[in-house]
């Protein structure tokens, strides 16, 4: 493989972009006419312009990169996450073309896409999924039995149901026949239907995910797990491995459980096998992405391992370089994400030019990014900016190198999270690892910045360039005292 | 040197008294207090020395405001020429992003409560209500459903009770 197609854009293009290089191929990038300056676009050795800046024009057009990969005359095409990367077409059309496609077979993407499919399949291969009914008899009382079956708190959801209509959870089976009842009336005036389904509710669910690989010569590893339950909106916004709540135990059951489901779909390539962990242990199978995952980095750093690298290699053909038991993960890693939105106002997204940025260094510090300087934030793409990532020893210690890195991140032309991000590595119930998936609901009903400092930045306002500038006439009088450059010197009286 | 600035609903006067260390006045609502800095300080971006701890701070000016970050929280202070521009405040409902008016729920001379539902935008794929801060009367209205507007552009004029 020699040269390669990355079929993205922003933050993730670039990181496909640094493995490429390290293993000597030429990367072709694409482009929508919004990007056309973008660090993904510069960046890349070629760049092809594919389209105006809607993604259905431009990153959705399946027969536009096609074209784009026949054309450059590359090996192999990347989707990234998002766009493309789980359309069992455009796998097909990458195959099709000749081309390798980084990522599983097509079959598999549509499997796994469909809810209903990759859950009878995972009862199939003997991984556990949430207990329910979803059955056609819709006798009260045999929809009693069915509840007693699943065991309570349970809810019941109308079938044609959303928006929390016809949804009741029932705590015990003496309030079963009122709540089946309540629920149905609901859902018939909402939807014209009754039918009901039953689940079992999980109260206070974390959400733990497990790195998967597999290879064509059918090998699969696990790489660990990530918990995600800093969620709003089923969006995440911070993962961490190992998870705080994790036994030993349970892990192991539940990485068994993970390559049991990639093995038993014939798994190839990078994929995440997502569970929701009860409070008593128990865990159920989510869903699973048969793609990089946005998380990625924190399973890089407790490994130590570069999984684009293991998907190029996969995808050619090699098997996976290291056996289970070779795989280890070391100390604790975190990964926030910053937004180009304002917490203050509902989260809103921002638009806007950056003004002024700079990224934070330090040890176990890792920047992911897609924009510098200059670069418009439009509202053609996900908001999401950057991936902030660290590494370190103790998850108390990764914590606090997250918090003072996120105090030099400087983003300033959008509003964005950071402050937000921050105030949830300071909140005691997240440093005491308590973290399920009502996280946020639960302890951030509503963000107002805090009111501190605010005469301090204003003081710093005259702290431009333009004003000490101007002011002074010598920058160096204002800022640059002689007196602060001497380390430890004292007046002794 | 003076400077005036907004920052949502308030409004500050900020007047540099002593360039070295930095030392400023700042008035609001007819009220003044001083605050001096210390720390390492260079334009553009230092550390603040406050309470026993150097804080990151980064600044940027743009013709419009100033961008400050300071320990990590980034406020954005809108320069106001004159008193008069600093004290409109309320007057023009301004889109805060460029999008589509998805609806109008209001009309010119409505008297609407405080949090009352103005106008709803969409952009990137999510809602975002235009609400009435206070109780008040819409003036006038420049804005239709299905109507796409840049950011910046004045949706309605508000006159606060």
């Amino acid at each position: 493989m020699e040269k390669i197609l990355i079929a993205n854009r922003g933050e993730i293009a670039l990181r496909i972009m640094k493995t490429c290089r390290e293993m000597g191929m030429t990367v072709v990038a694409v482009a929508s006419e919004a990007d056309m300056s973008s660090r993904h676009a510069r960046e890349a050795d070629i760049c092809y312009p594919i389209g105006p800046a809607p993604v259905n024009e431009s990153y959705l057009c399946i027969e536009k990169i096609i074209e784009v990969a026949k054309d450059a005359g590359v090996d192999a095409v990347h989707p990234g996450f998002g766009f493309l990367s789980e359309n069992a077409d455009f796998a097909r059309a990458v195959t099709g073309a000749g081309l390798i496609f980084v990522g599983p077979k097509p079959e598999v993407i549509e499997l796994m896409g469909s809810k209903m499919a990759s859950k009878r399949r995972m009862i199939e291969a003997g991984v556990p999924v949430v207990p329910g009914y979803n059955g056609a008899d819709q006798d009260p009382e045999h929809l009693a039995v069915e509840a007693g079956k699943i065991g309570y708190p349970l809810l019941i959801k109308a079938s044609a149901g959303g928006g929390g209509k016809g949804m009741r959870i029932v705590n015990h089976a003496d309030q079963f026949e009122e709540a089946l009842a309540a629920a149905r009336r609901e859902a018939l005036s909402a939807f014209g239907d009754d039918t009901v389904l039953l689940e079992r509710y999980l109260q206070r669910p974390r959400h733990v995910e497990f790195q998967v690989f597999g290879d064509k010569q059918g090998n699969v590893v696990h790489l660990y797990e990530r918990e995600c339950s800093i969620q709003r909106r089923h969006q995440k916004i911070l993962e961490e491995t190992p998870s705080p709540g994790l036994k030993p135990e349970v892990r192991e059951r539940m990485a068994a459980a993970a390559v049991k489901a990639a093995a038993s779909v014939g798994y190839e390539n990078a994929g995440t096998v997502e569970f929701m962990l009860d409070e008593d242990d128990s865990f159920y199978f989510l869903e699973m992405n048969t793609r990089l995952q946005v998380e990625h980095p924190i399973t890089e750093a407790v490994t130590g391992l570069d999984l684009v690298r293991w998907q190029i290699m996969v995808a050619n053909g090699k098997s996976l370089p290291l056996h289970q038991d070779e795989i280890a993960a070391r100390g604790h890693a975190i990964e926030v994400r910053v937004y180009a939105e304002d917490p203050t106002r509902n989260f809103l997204p921002q638009t806007g030019r950056i003004v002024g940025y700079s990224e934070p260094r330090g040890l176990g510090i890792r920047v992911d990014s897609g924009i510098h300087q200059g670069d418009e934030i439009s509202i053609f793409y996900d908001p999401m900016i950057a991936k902030l990532i660290a590494w370190g020893a103790t998850r108390d210690q990764v914590i606090s190198k997250l918090s003072v890195a996120l105090a030099q991140y400087c983003v300033h032309g959008v509003q964005t999270n950071i402050a937000f991000l921050r105030e949830i590595l300071n909140e005691p119930e997240f440093i005491e690892g308590n973290t399920t998936t009502d996280y946020l609901a639960r302890q951030f009903p509503d963000f107002t910045s805090g009111e501190d400092l605010v005469d301090e930045a204003l003081a710093l306002t005259f702290m431009t360039e333009s004003a000490t500038e101007e002011k002074t006439g010598d920058r160096a009088q204002i800022v640059d005292d002689p007196w602060d450059r001497l380390p430890g010197w004292r007046v002794i009286q | 040197m003076r400077n005036r600035f907004k920052l949502g609903d308030r409004i500050f006067q900020v007047d540099l008294l002593d360039k070295h260390p930095p030392k400023v006045h700042i008035t609001e609502k007819e009220a003044g207090r001083e605050t001096k800095l210390q720390g390492k300080l260079r334009p553009g971006h230092g550390a603040l020395f406050v309470d026993d701890r150097y804080l990151p701070y980064f600044v940027t000016e743009t013709p419009t405001a100033v961008w400050v970050t300071l320990d990590g929280v980034t406020r954005v202070f809108e320069k106001c020429k004159n008193r008069e521009q600093a004290e409109e405040g309320h007057g023009g409902f301004i889109s805060p992003m460029p999008g589509k008016v998805i609806k109008v729920s209001t009309k010119p001379g409505a008297r609407v409560e405080k949090g009352a539902v103005l106008v709803i935008m969409e952009a990137m794929k999510m809602e975002h209500r235009i609400e009435a801060p206070v109780a008040g009367t819409v003036t006038a209205l420049h804005c239709n459903e299905g109507q796409v507007v840049d950011q910046g552009f004045a949706l309605l004029e508000f006159n606060p009770d």
